[in-house]
């Protein structure tokens, strides 16, 4: 259990497992959550950072009722997300909204941006009136920076940039007011110079609407910008949970450790350290025994391909899971001026 | 003389009966054995650049004015045929989205080999296969692996595959299309060491695309920046970080996460990039430009000079020492 935040989390989640079944022959299944804790706290921004295929989407799926739990639980404030009833799943659907990765694909081309924003307000049908509609949709786009509201309501959304359509996906999303916003990359699509914009807005409206923002991202830098805590997956398990800033500056993990070592810095005199990992991710045929970075990790040792480590305490509100927790002394990032942005 | 040589290109592309101006007076010199990064957000014509100066413009678009000097000789208005001698062998591509661009029913190892059979007809099937597995190896795929298919493959592989292929004609260019754009940082940082290291090995020549000014630092000489189908900055990476004079530069970096300056302090462009349908007049940045003042919205601004050879093209500084790059 995390010792970070005050009191008893929105979300809890404990030993989940997400497993598919392989469809070509029998097989493993693929393990993509696998024995997950996790506790989100009320207000916070919390940012679930791995490489691809770590299990991040499946993670935040599943928080969602969106993708089946193989086992393990998971609580959102009182209701239990395995084993929804019928009618707690209409309300968790409104009380958790997602903003997925592709503002290009996420769209049908003919309805117009009104109707986009709208659609939420009718399926759940939370407009009275035709002129309420008209007001919330149009408040929505505002406050995502889409103005004049009017104007943009009548577009379509060939007709805006991606960081538009991605403004819209988050307005679809607010209107319903959730608690929980779970966005899942939604900047990795967008260029750099819209991407810092679409982050202070997440977190603008985090702050305005009072929710709790889960944000997935691979980037750290993305993650910097904008977490109070960050939770770090390798292939379906987590790997180490703390503030921003002791994740970032103070990595305890091996795998984060080389996470951080590998963002690139806009400083042609950064001296960037040659990459100790070995191999991608998606090299790894099969889910290798004990630690799940071991055959990557610059750090292995014959512990840890025997042992699975449990994610365990380092500091307050800081746990990392590796077998040499407490030998290990990582040099600090050196390129990273640390301190919160306040 | 520079191995590249591209001045006052213009490319236009015709779109249901309405002219897209992608290229609008481009200048920029590549020296043999440098590497110069090409930055600038979606839709500036990083890519049309590119292809280009690939002879690879799709049927609807044609360099219409201006020159690209390779190794000294013309490539505007060559002949198809004619360009079969240089594409592949003198100047290899990497594509934008190469992960996803190779033929997935078909192992990598032949698809590496292909390439190499077409610039070298009279090359034996076992000798082209050789040279695959030579190339596979240089760009670090494990020799097990050479015969996998591309689904077995991570994106950083099938990047990995996607350089071998621009290699296989041994080229002295090579063009490089947002080569890490959708990769993790960890295998990101690592095609980029590749990249370093080719170079090194092969004496390469690289172009590198990007629109993230934050990946380019470390590996590139020369940075040109490109808004909206022009050139509005060049520089080494040394002026372009230290000291950049272009709004859009500056705003550009202001962009980018940088860990040094701290949290929070990263701020976006606003507004969007125009359409090239319609660019704003006068200065194509000043609709978006914190420092526009009445003259950029009229007058597009001539070339200056600064120390070295940085130049920008704004308002903010006169035209002195003025010379059309
Ligand atoms: N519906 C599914 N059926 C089978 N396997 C799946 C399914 N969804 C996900 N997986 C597998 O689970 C693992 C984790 O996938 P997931 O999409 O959660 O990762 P991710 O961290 O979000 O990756 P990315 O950064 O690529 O989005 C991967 O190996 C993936 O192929
Ligand atoms: N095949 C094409 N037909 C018509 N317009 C195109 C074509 N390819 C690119 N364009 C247009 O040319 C401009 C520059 O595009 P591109 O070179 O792809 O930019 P970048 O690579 O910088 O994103 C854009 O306005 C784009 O829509
Ligand atoms: S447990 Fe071993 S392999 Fe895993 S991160 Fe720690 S040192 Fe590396
Ligand atoms: S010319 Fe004017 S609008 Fe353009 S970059 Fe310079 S100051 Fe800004
Ligand atoms: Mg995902
Ligand atoms: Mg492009």
């Amino acid at each position: 259990m995390s010792d970070a935040g005050n009191g008893s989390p929105l979300v809890a989640v404990r030993e989940l497992n997400v497993h598919f079944k392989r469809s070509r022959r029998a097989g493993q299944p693929v393990r993509a959550v696998d024995g997950v804790d996790l506790d989100i706290f009320a207000g916070e921004t919390l940012c679930i950072v791995g490489e691809s295929g770590s299990g991040k989407t499946t993670l935040v799926r599943a928080i969602g009722h969106l993708a089946p739990i193989t086992s393990g639980s998971v609580r959102f404030g009182d209701v239990d997300v395995a084993h929804l009833r019928r009618s707690e799943l209409r309300t968790m659907r409104r009380r958790v909204q997602y903003v997925f990765q592709d503002p290009f694909e996420s769209f049908d081309r003919r309805q117009s941006i009104f109707s986009i924003v709208a659609q939420p307000l009718r399926v759940h049908k939370l407009a009275g009136s035709q002129s309420e509609l008209e007001e919330r949709v149009h408040e929505a786009l505002e406050e995502c920076g889409l103005e004049p509201a009017g104007e943009f309501a009548r577009l379509y959304p060939h007709q805006l940039s991606g960081g538009q359509r991605q403004r819209v996906s988050i307005a679809a999303a607010l209107v319903l007011r959730p608690e929980l916003l779970i966005a899942d990359e939604p900047v990795s699509m967008l260029d750099v110079s819209v991407r810092s914009d679409i982050l202070s807005l997440f977190v603008r409206l985090k702050q305005s609407h009072q929710m709790t923002l889960l944000f997935v991202t691979h980037d750290l830098s993305v993650a910097w910008e904008i977490a109070d805590r960050i939770a770090v997956m390798y292939l379906g398990k987590m790997v180490e949970e703390g503030s921003a800033d002791q994740v970032i500056g103070r990595p305890a993990n091996p795998y984060t450790h080389a996470l951080v070592g590998a963002i690139p810095v806009p400083d042609p005199h950064d001296v960037a350290p040659e990459p100790g990992v070995r191999g991608d991710i998606g090299d790894i045929a099969g889910i290798p025994a004990g630690c799940r970075f071991h055959p990557r990790c610059p750090f292995a040792d014959d512990r840890c391909s025997a042992m699975i480590p449990p994610l365990s305490r380092v500091g307050d509100g800081h746990r990392s899971a590796c077998v040499r927790n407490d030998e290990l002394e990582l040099p600090a990032p050196h390129r990273l001026a640390t301190g919160s942005a306040g | 003389m520079a191995l590249l040589s591209i001045s006052d290109l213009t490319v236009d592309y015709r779109r249901a009966g309405r002219v897209i101006r992608a290229a609008d007076g481009v200048s920029f010199d590549i020296e043999r054995g440098s590497v110069v990064g090409l930055v600038g957000e979606s839709g500036s014509g990083k890519s049309t650049l590119a292809l280009a100066t690939m002879g690879l413009l799709p049927a609807n678009g044609q360099v219409t004015g201006g020159s690209i000097r390779f190794d000294g000789a013309e490539m505007a208005g060559l002949e198809e045929a004619q360009w079969h001698s240089v594409r592949g062998r003198r100047m290899g591509m990497v594509f934008q989205g190469a992960m996803n661009s190779l033929n997935p029913v078909r192992r990598v190892l032949d698809q590496v080999a292909e390439p190499i059979r077409t610039h070298d007809p009279g090359i034996t099937k076992a000798k082209a296969s050789d040279r695959a597995h030579d190339l596979l190896s240089l760009v670090g795929i494990p020799g097990d692996r050479h015969k996998a298919y591309p689904y077995e493959y991570s994106g950083g592989m099938r990047q990995r595959a996607g350089i071998a292929m621009a290699l296989s004609g041994r080229p002295a260019l090579l063009i490089a299309d947002e080569p890490v754009t959708a990769l993790d940082v960890i295998v990101q940082a690592r095609i980029l060491r590749l990249l370093e290291n080719l170079r090194e090995a092969l004496d390469l020549t690289i172009l590198f695309i990007t629109h993230d000014l934050g990946v380019v630092a470390r590996l590139c000489d020369r940075v040109v920046v490109l808004y909206a189908a022009r050139a509005v900055e060049e520089g080494t990476v040394e002026d372009i970080y230290g000291h950049p004079k272009h709004p859009y530069t500056r705003a550009l970096l202001q962009s980018v996460p940088n860990f040094a300056r701290g949290r929070g302090k990263s701020r976006g462009i606003p507004g969007t990039p125009p359409s090239l349908l319609s660019p704003p007049s006068g200065c194509r940045f000043h609709p978006r430009c914190p420092e526009a003042m009445e003259i950029c919205a009229t007058r597009s601004p001539g070339w200056t000079r600064f120390a070295g050879e940085q130049v920008a093209t704004c308002h903010l500084y006169g035209e002195e020492g003025h010379s059309n790059v």
